[in-house]
């Protein structure tokens, strides 16, 4: 399998990827870890914690449709220390900041794969430094780029998608590896903890277990595509107000 | 009201009672959350065995009653160990609710967030409870909430503890949050079976006012005549075209500089056809809108930045949302019409949170349109969603 180095900030998507990609052994050659002090994500939850020490206890997150299963209490550092994979942390979450460049063309192997914060445009200083970015966006492509489609192609068709690419200057734009469709089952759906890093991990370990033959048959996407905007707390209860979910008023 | 929730260590009262603490705390009535732990931490002179702990419970008792006489309501997340404390309570407060967030040991032990319990069972600490200080569990609490799965929807067991108490909501719906960036939609806690009901009435009460002061207008300037499209479209009342047709330029449209287009021309066009015809421009203003919040008079083409001497007015963002409403239901592609309507639901936030300064009869007649139609088009989707 070919070499790969991975960007991760610390979130439930990193931590999925990591732990399972760890549990099938297929394991990074060198990860860098992105953070910013104290700063909190939108997308990181109470056990996300900066600095992070090694707390005790697990939180099981399962999610049976994609058969994901990781530990939300489980710190990057201690996975990354269990298995001995090298990493470095560095003191920013901007992607295109000048010491990710760097750090970026030093990464072992041709492949990085990125879980840092979403909705970033690469700059072309960035896409220069000879790596190919694996990104999984959670939707289909082309037909639903943008942001929190887990949501869309839910209301839409009732079911999530996540689609491995490589990452381009135009979000969510860059040549398809992989795409997956699953159908949600009923009842609690935690879409922003659960749902969309699992099937997006799903996903990535399929091409992962696959890189080279996928990576080589990566094809550029058909058509332009639609975009969809971070969704609005009205759509996003009515999502969640599913029959028999979380949020029904008659289940 | 004083909520006593008593559990033992990661049995996640404390997370429990902050969102509790979240929901339940409104301009509508104050909420206080008292944690035993911080308040320990606060406090700096309590230790850990059983008289210490006694006199804790007793110190935390008579600060709730403090708050409580000050027309504060509590939200306390305490250990709780002494049944003759929760007695006391019950005497103590004018309202009291004892809350019993229960989990068995063994999972307690799993999740161990301070690693009280492994050090406790290694013997590198003493005086635990649940371990060797024992826990009287409450005898007649007013709710049990059953913790042993690990959900992590936290915010659910708090609504679950508010509707065991037979507690409303009072928080009301309103987007933007105050003092919160109308871009920062995302990861907006879950609010419950409740959150959609209150959406509506929020938006009917916004449309209540709007109609009486266009009642107001309507009374005050009765006579007047006029003819606008809008006003026959949406068979508003002759006063609202003469209105609209002086407010919206009509018949002298603004003509755009060259290499630019006018925002409320491609919006007049665009309602004019209802909702037929080609909607790339409208749909460029809708990204021009997701991006920034705001929609300008003008963009220069074909990469729609802001023209140089473009402005914003309410009125351009009350007549998007109309067009975009007109890009909805049958004959539109159903992915096209949720992007249109959740831009909708944006720009009536903006709307509705800024209704008070609302000042022209055009943008009153719009305004209140624009409402009543986003209600009508949610009240269909969730038609469409329920099946």
């Amino acid at each position: 399998m070919a070499e790969f180095s991975m960007i991760l900030a610390n979130n439930n998507r990193s931590k999925a990827y990591l732990q399972t990609l760890c549990a099938h052994g297929i394991l990074p050659a060198r990860v860098l870890l992105l953070r910013e002090g104290g700063r909190r994500l939108p997308e990181q939850t109470a056990h996300d914690k900066i600095p992070q020490g090694r707390p005790s206890g697990k939180f099981i997150r399962s999610h049976p449709e994609t058969g994901i299963a990781f530990d939300e209490k489980e710190s990057l550092e201690s996975t990354l220390e269990q298995h001995g994979i090298a990493a470095e942390a560095l003191d920013t979450l901007d992607m295109n900041s000048s010491p990710v460049a760097d750090r970026l063309r030093a990464l072992p192997g041709e492949f990085v794969v990125y879980s840092g914060p979403g909705g970033v445009l690469l700059k072309p200083s960035v896409l220069a430094q000879g790596k190919k970015l694996i990104h999984v966006h959670p939707g289909r492509l082309p037909d639903f780029k943008g942001s929190t489609t887990v949501y869309y192609s839910y209301l839409l068709e009732r079911r999530a998608s996540a689609s491995a690419i490589f990452m381009e200057a135009d979000l969510d734009a860059g040549p398809v590896l992989l795409s997956m469709d699953f159908d949600l089952g009923p009842g609690e759906q935690d879409i922003d903890y659960l749902v969309d890093p699992a099937v997006r991990t799903r996903v990535l370990l399929e091409c992962m277990r696959d890189l080279d033959r996928l990576a080589a048959a990566a094809s550029p996407q058909r058509g332009e595509g639609r975009t969809f905007f971070i969704i609005h707390p009205v759509l996003r209860h009515l999502a969640l107000a599913q029959p028999g979910g979380k949020g029904s008023e008659h289940g | 009201m004083v909520i006593w929730l008593i559990g033992l260590s990661a049995s996640g009262k404390t997370t429990i009672g902050r969102r509790l603490h979240g929901l339940l705390d409104s301009p509508f009535g104050r909420w206080v959350l008292v944690d035993g732990d911080a308040f320990r931490e606060v406090m700096g002179d309590a230790g850990h065995d059983l008289e210490e702990r006694r006199k804790n419970a007793y110190r935390i008792s008579r600060l709730c009653r403090f708050l409580e006489l000050q027309n504060l309501n509590v939200v306390a997340c305490v250990l709780s160990l002494f049944p003759d404390n929760r007695e006391h309570n019950r005497g103590l407060f004018a309202d009291y609710r004892e809350v019993y967030v229960k989990a068995p040991l063994e999972k307690l032990a799993g999740r161990d967030n301070k690693g009280l319990y492994a050090a406790a069972r290694s013997g590198a600490l003493k005086d635990v409870a649940g371990v060797d200080i024992p826990f009287p569990e409450p005898t007649h609490p007013h709710f049990v909430l059953d913790n042993t799965e690990d959900t992590g929807d936290f915010t659910g067991l708090a609504l679950r503890i508010a509707e065991g108490l037979g507690l409303s909501i009072a928080r009301e719906y309103g987007y933007p949050r105050p003092g919160q960036s109308p871009e920062k939609y995302q990861y907006t806690p879950f609010e419950g079976p409740g959150f959609l009901p209150r959406y509506r009435t929020q938006r009917e009460k916004t449309l209540a006012d709007l109609e009486s002061r266009i009642a107001r207008l309507e009374s005050g300037l009765s006579g007047l005549a006029g003819a606008h499209f809008l006003a026959v479209k949406y068979a508003l009342p002759p006063l609202a075209g003469f209105f609209l047709g002086r407010e919206l330029s009509e018949e002298h449209p603004p003509t755009p500089a060259p290499g630019t287009v006018s925002s409320r021309g491609l919006m007049l066009e665009s309602l004019r056809g209802g909702g037929a015809g080609p909607d790339a421009g409208l749909f460029n203003l809708l990204k021009r809108f997701e991006v920034t919040k705001k929609v300008h008079s003008a963009y220069r083409v074909p990469e729609w930045r802001k023209a140089a001497d473009a402005e914003e007015s309410i009125l351009d963002r009350i007549l998007l949302a109309l067009a975009l409403l007109d890009r909805m239901g049958p004959g539109h592609h159903a992915a096209r019409g949720l992007i249109a309507f959740n831009a909708v639901l944006k720009l009536n936030d903006l709307l509705a949170a800024g209704a008070s300064a609302l000042a022209t009869p055009g943008e009153l007649y719009l305004a209140k349109l624009a409402l009543a139609l986003e209600l009508k088009a949610f009240s269909r989707l969730q038609e469409a969603w329920h099946g």
